[in-house]
């Protein structure tokens, strides 16, 4: 039963990440016209809600679903270039996490997360994201500039994450409001 | 439902409330309603000329609302960063209403808004 509501949480945030990776490059990619993760990366949002509450099987999601993006046109038909990538889509997260759990005090459970401590969290995650997925990139050949790389991945993520999480805020402050009526 | 699954389904819940309430405590500018707004723009014209203003005074700095009201108000001015109170270094009963860097920042954008209305 466990394993089963584990595969559901797989399935659910593979599918969520390939939603939402396509509707941003169906918004922005148009807009920047640098790449597929563009000034904004909507996805990154996930990146972090998805590890914050599934941990290692929302990682695994994530994996996947970069993994099905990955193999389509945007790393040009190199393979292992988009496998690394996509494990990076699901480390990167789980590293941020580990890294607030150890050195930032986060709780396992999240119990008395505050905003602050979550901006924190989605900064050193798009610090890391940028560091790791630069660095892959320019080990397969395939980076150009590492620091207007990880400048262009750092905003792409930093933004989209914020656009996230201030839009779910936007929504949760007007909940009550609606229930009252 | 076996006792590991219902532990497991309040754990998973538990994140959830959890980053549901830090998202929803994510930083932004306060909403002010009228009533907090005219509130702070009448505190504004006291600091202005450097009068001090005590939390009794501030109750009753509106006429056309019940000091209850005026006090739920200062309540919520204080959560949202609008105001802050400071002890009388005298008196300790006696606190101050006191403006806040928001609170500052609040009428540094008015001002700018009047100064964008103007040039138009």
């Amino acid at each position: 039963m466990q394993l089963q509501k584990s595969v559901w949480v797989v399935a659910l945030t593979a599918l969520a990440y390939m939603g939402l990776f396509s509707f941003n490059q169906f918004v922005f990619s148009s807009l920047d016209g640098v790449s597929a993760r563009g000034l904004v990366f909507l996805p990154s949002g996930l990146q972090l809600i998805g590890v914050l509450l599934f941990v290692e099987w929302g990682a695994l999601g994530l994996v996947l679903g970069a993994l099905a993006m990955g193999l389509g046109p945007l790393y040009a038909g190199d393979p292992i270039t988009a496998m690394g990538a996509a494990l990076l889509a699901g480390l990167a997260p789980l590293f941020a996490r580990a890294l607030c759990v150890r050195y930032d005090a986060l709780d396992e459970d999240l119990h008395g997360l505050s905003g602050a401590a979550l901006l924190r969290l989605t900064v050193l995650f798009s610090a890391l994201s940028a560091l790791l997925g630069q660095l892959w990139l320019l080990g397969r050949n395939q980076g150009g500039d590492l620091w207007a790389g990880m400048a262009l991945h750092f905003t792409g993520d930093l933004l989209g994450a914020l656009i996230v999480m201030y839009s779910a805020k936007l929504v949760l402050d007007r909940l009550p409001q609606l229930s009252r009526g | 439902m076996s006792k590991t699954k219902v532990a497991n389904f309040s754990q998973m819940y538990t994140k959830y409330l959890n980053l549901v309430h830090a998202v929803r405590s994510l930083p932004s500018f306060p909403q002010l309603d009228a009533v907090e707004s005219r509130m702070l723009n009448v505190f504004a014209s006291a600091w202005h000329e450097e009068k001090p203003i005590t939390v009794l005074e501030a109750m009753v700095m509106l006429p056309e609302i019940s000091t209850t009201t005026a006090h739920r108000r200062l309540k919520a001015l204080r959560k949202k960063g609008m105001i802050d109170l400071n002890l009388d270094s005298q008196d300790n009963r006696v606190k101050y209403v006191v403006p806040t860097k928001a609170t500052h920042q609040y009428f540094a954008q008015l001002g700018q808004c009047m100064e964008k209305a103007q040039a138009v």
